[in-house]
């Protein structure tokens, strides 16, 4: 009997797909069409999902402006050894000079990546972060926890 | 299995001698004498250890025996017995009910890996359980993709109410002091019962252990210690004490203390992270008095007291960057509960009962940024109960019950903008029933009545609802036990005091939530096959429809959300369950029971952007598997559960896509007169998953228990 049981674990184990380790998905968008010729500089759009509290899904996508390809989920392709990736509530996101900074409410971290290959530079840690600013070279914080960093 | 408990299922078989003729397959041979007086108070104590006793589960099988009909005409009157001689070979007869029943009892319910009523309950088909981990963790059923709240649980009888989210975390009952569950789909068979028992979409009935005493006996205890992974410490004690012949009285008491901790792992290939379990701690009591007895007019009644208080952490989501919580749950619940019923002829008998029940619950979240800098939230819930049913028999075949409920609602809190609700709820319930030796209908009209009144803002509006089931069974070949079975049920829950009144979220103008079901199945039992002791068999298809769902969506804006009536759900399922009990030698006794569910529960609200998708967490397949061998004193067992592949959320698409999950648990038991001793090993292939996303379940653990009985 136990020889059979073995035989169903077995045969149902099969049935869990096994980790896929994240690969960046594109997609042409269809029907794109470049509308206007494009500012100076401006190859492409990041997009911040921010994804339901407590599910972990913020994500990053990006849209090369030049050829219409939507590429899903970046970060985590770029990224892959984060823990858990980008993480929950992705609040806010904006890049000064070379670096985008994509703040992370309740993964309560700023995620500070190369805005060009969306490789991670710098991890900051900021409890109940929600926006980031920047003037003359620094880049300030708000928080919901009752002080400012930058 | 030993012949203690062929003793058992003879006492089993014995209540329903009376109606010997009506037990299908009943073949009743051998000898037992009873007489009056004591007997009869056996035989009651007997006939309320199972939910209003149409019928009673055979210990060891997990399968029921049913009686045609709930009541016996000679204990009825009173009167001495003569002495009956019965006795049956150990027939395990499925159940005749109209509505599908599922039940764990005796030790088929110690065979299953469960440290509680909520543990128990993966073992049943058609059920999902809501398991955010541990030990403390929140554990709710769904039945038959329904939702939450159209499960109606009750304790011994009475409902276990509450209005402010209407949902009981069944991890709060330990099986300790349990000695039945039944799950029942649609209603009880039974229909002398509170209107309550009608109100619902489907019902569970966690019954307590009643003193059984035997002739000379007048006390009966028990001891238990159970210890193990996540640093449990879980005494408990049982005592039952005869007071004079018709009074027995029943004290049980239990501590649980856990620090919950355990370790989890994630990894997506590249990064592979272990981690520990946090504010997983738990500390609860509970302490549990009853009476029970008969009065010289045969009329019998029971009086029970529960209490509980717990103090438990609340461990969140494991997101990215954070995997540390800091808020606290703490619960003082309890209740006192009455009933009394008596027979004034061979036709007419009334029942009472009342309940009173308070419930507390403090919240606290040091990291919540507000003024005071963090919440402290205490919720007080109470609720007063009174029922009054009423059974005739027209005929002998022929019953007809009116059943009136009063409910009454209160909750306080102490936050702001809070409306302090009240309300009263009124239930008549008018059920008949035919009970013919192969055949068996019903019908229940329930009128519901709910008026709410405010303390402050607008309070929700009147309800009036009138909802009807009907229901049969059909036994068509009389030697042969296959039953046929179809029920209907229109029912609907009221909205809660959250959906209602929470600042901000809450919409007064929401209206219940209706369900539609409609079931066929068969049930079917053969012994004597070959080895086989028996084999028996149940399967139910059904298709339910949710109506006017109850959904948060966003309002105004993305951070302004409230309450709706917005979704439909149509469900096709299919429950199936075998059991069989093998005795292969002189003193091995080998039991298998399978169950598979089969679910498409989709999405059908109109218009919307999901349609015909999978509801969240709703797996298509789901089923477990119990086996055991017995061997004198040693007993040992295996179970399996599996969980299918399914969505965490509404759009069926890769990213929300969850994988199965599966778990294998296994128990080693060695009894010797009254002691026990069980070790068991639970997710034996340390096998890491979630129920919920982000709330990580433990691997492998461990746990071992004592028991000492006299």
């Amino acid at each position: 009997m136990m020889y059979r049981l073995l035989i169903l674990i077995c045969v149902l184990a099969a049935c869990r797909k096994g980790v896929v380790v994240p690969r960046v998905e594109v997609e042409q968008v269809s029907g794109f069409q470049r509308a206007a010729p494009p500012g100076a500089g401006t190859l492409g759009l990041y997009l911040l999902n921010e994804g339901n509290m407590n599910m972990n899904k913020a994500s990053l996508d990006y849209l090369d402006l030049q050829s219409g390809l939507y590429h899903r989920r970046v970060f985590i392709a770029y990224n892959p050894g984060v823990t858990k990736g980008l993480g929950d509530v992705g609040n806010y996101i904006a890049i000064y000079g070379s670096l985008m900074y994509i703040v992370v409410n309740n993964s309560n971290k700023v995620e500070v990546v190369d805005a060009a290959t969306c490789r991670r530079v710098k991890q900051l840690d900021v409890n109940q972060c929600r926006y980031v600013d920047f003037y003359k070279n620094k880049a300030y914080i708000t928080s919901n926890d009752g002080f400012v960093g930058w | 299995m030993p012949l203690n408990k062929l003793q058992t299922c003879l006492w089993a078989c014995l209540l329903f001698a009376g109606s010997a003729a009506g037990l299908p397959g009943g073949r009743v041979t051998g000898t037992m004498h009873i007489t009056s007086g004591m007997q009869h108070n056996v035989m009651n104590e007997r006939w309320r250890a199972v939910p209003d006793g149409d019928s009673y589960a055979l210990p060891g099988s997990g399968i029921m025996l049913a009686s045609h009909r709930d009541s016996l005409p000679a204990v009825r009157n009173g009167d001495t017995l003569r002495t009956v001689t019965v006795t049956s070979p150990r027939v395990p007869l499925l159940i005749n009910t109209a509505h599908p029943v599922q039940v764990l009892a005796g030790d088929a319910l110690k065979q299953v890996n469960s440290l509680s009523v909520a543990d128990a309950l993966r073992f049943f088909s058609g059920v999902q359980l809501k398991d955010y981990g541990g030990i403390g963790g929140l554990k709710t059923i769904n039945v038959r993709s329904m939702g939450t709240q159209h499960t109606a649980v009750f304790y011994d009888g009475l409902q276990l109410g509450n209005a402010q989210n209407g949902q009981v975390d069944l991890g709060k009952f330990s099986l300790d002091n349990i000695d039945t569950l039944s799950l029942y789909s649609g209603q009880h068979n039974n229909i002398f019962q509170p209107a309550r028992g009608f109100a619902s979409a489907s019902s569970l009935y966690i019954a307590s252990a009643r003193p059984h005493f035997k002739a000379g006996e007048r006390s009966h205890g028990k001891l238990a210690f159970k210890t193990g992974s996540f640093g449990l410490v879980n005494p408990a004690a049982l005592w039952q004490q005869k007071i004079t012949g018709r009074t027995s009285a029943t004290v049980s008491g239990e501590l649980t203390r856990a620090h919950g901790r355990y370790k989890y792992r994630y990894t997506n290939g590249v990064y592979d992270t272990t981690a520990v379990r946090s504010n997983a701690d738990v500390e609860a009591w509970r302490l549990e008095a009853g009476l029970d007895g008969s009065l010289r007019d045969s009329s019998q009644w029971s009086f029970k007291a529960y209490a509980y208080g717990s103090q438990r952490g609340l461990p969140g989501a494991i997101v990215a960057n954070h995997f540390e919580y800091s808020q606290r749950l703490q619960d003082r619940d309890l209740f006192l509960q009455g009933a009394w019923n008596k027979s004034f002829s061979s036709r007419y008998t009334l029942a009472l009962r009342a309940k009173y029940a308070h419930l507390f619950t403090r919240y606290q979240d040091p990291e919540y940024n507000n003024e005071a800098g963090f919440l402290d939230n205490r919720y007080t819930q109470r609720e007063a109960y009174l029922s009054i049913a009423n059974r005739y028999y027209i005929q002998p075949w022929w019953e007809a019950v009116l059943s009136t409920d009063v409910i009454l609602n209160t909750l306080d809190a102490n936050i702001y903008r809070f409306a302090y609700p009240t309300r009263y709820t009124n239930l008549v319930a008018l059920a008949t029933k035919i009970s013919l030796s192969r055949v068996e209908i019903q019908a229940v009209a329930l009128g519901t009545l709910v008026d709410e009144q405010v303390k402050f803002f607008t309070g929700a509006g009147s309800k009036r609802e009138l909802t009807p089931s009907v229901s049969a069974s059909w036994q068509p070949f009389a030697r042969h036990n296959f039953r046929l079975r179809a029920f209907y049920k229109n029912i609907f829950r009221m909205p809660t005091f959250n959906d209602l009144y929470y600042t901000f979220v809450g919409n007064t103008s929401l209206r219940p939530e209706y369900t539609h079901q409609y079931n066929i199945g068969f049930s079917y039992a053969k012994t004597s096959i070959g080895l086989f002791e028996y084999v028996a068999v149940q399967a139910d298809a059904y298709h339910n429809t949710v109506k006017d769902k109850i959904v948060a969506v966003p309002a105004a804006n993305l951070f302004r959300w409230t309450m709706m009536n917005l979704d439909r759900v149509g469900v096709n399922g299919i429950d199936a369950n075998v059991r069989a009990g093998v005795q292969l030698f002189a003193a091995l006794y080998w039991n298998l029971g399978v169950n598979y569910t089969w679910q498409q529960s989709r999405d059908l609200t109109p218009g919307g952007y999901n349609y015909g998708h999978q509801i969240p967490y709703t797996p298509w397949h789901s089923g477990s598997l119990t086996s055991g061998v017995t061997y004198r004193g040693w007993e040992l067992h295996y179970s399996f559960i599996y969980t299918g592949e399914r969505y965490l959320q509404k759009t069926n698409i890769p990213v929300n896509y969850i994988e199965p999950w599966y778990t294998s648990d296994a128990t080693l038991r060695y009894n010797y007169k009254g002691f026990s001793i069980t070790a068991e090993v639970n997710n034996l292939l340390n096998q890491y998953y979630d129920v919920v996303l982000n709330f990580p379940m433990p691997g492998r653990n461990y746990r071992i228990s004592f028991n000492y009985s006299f």
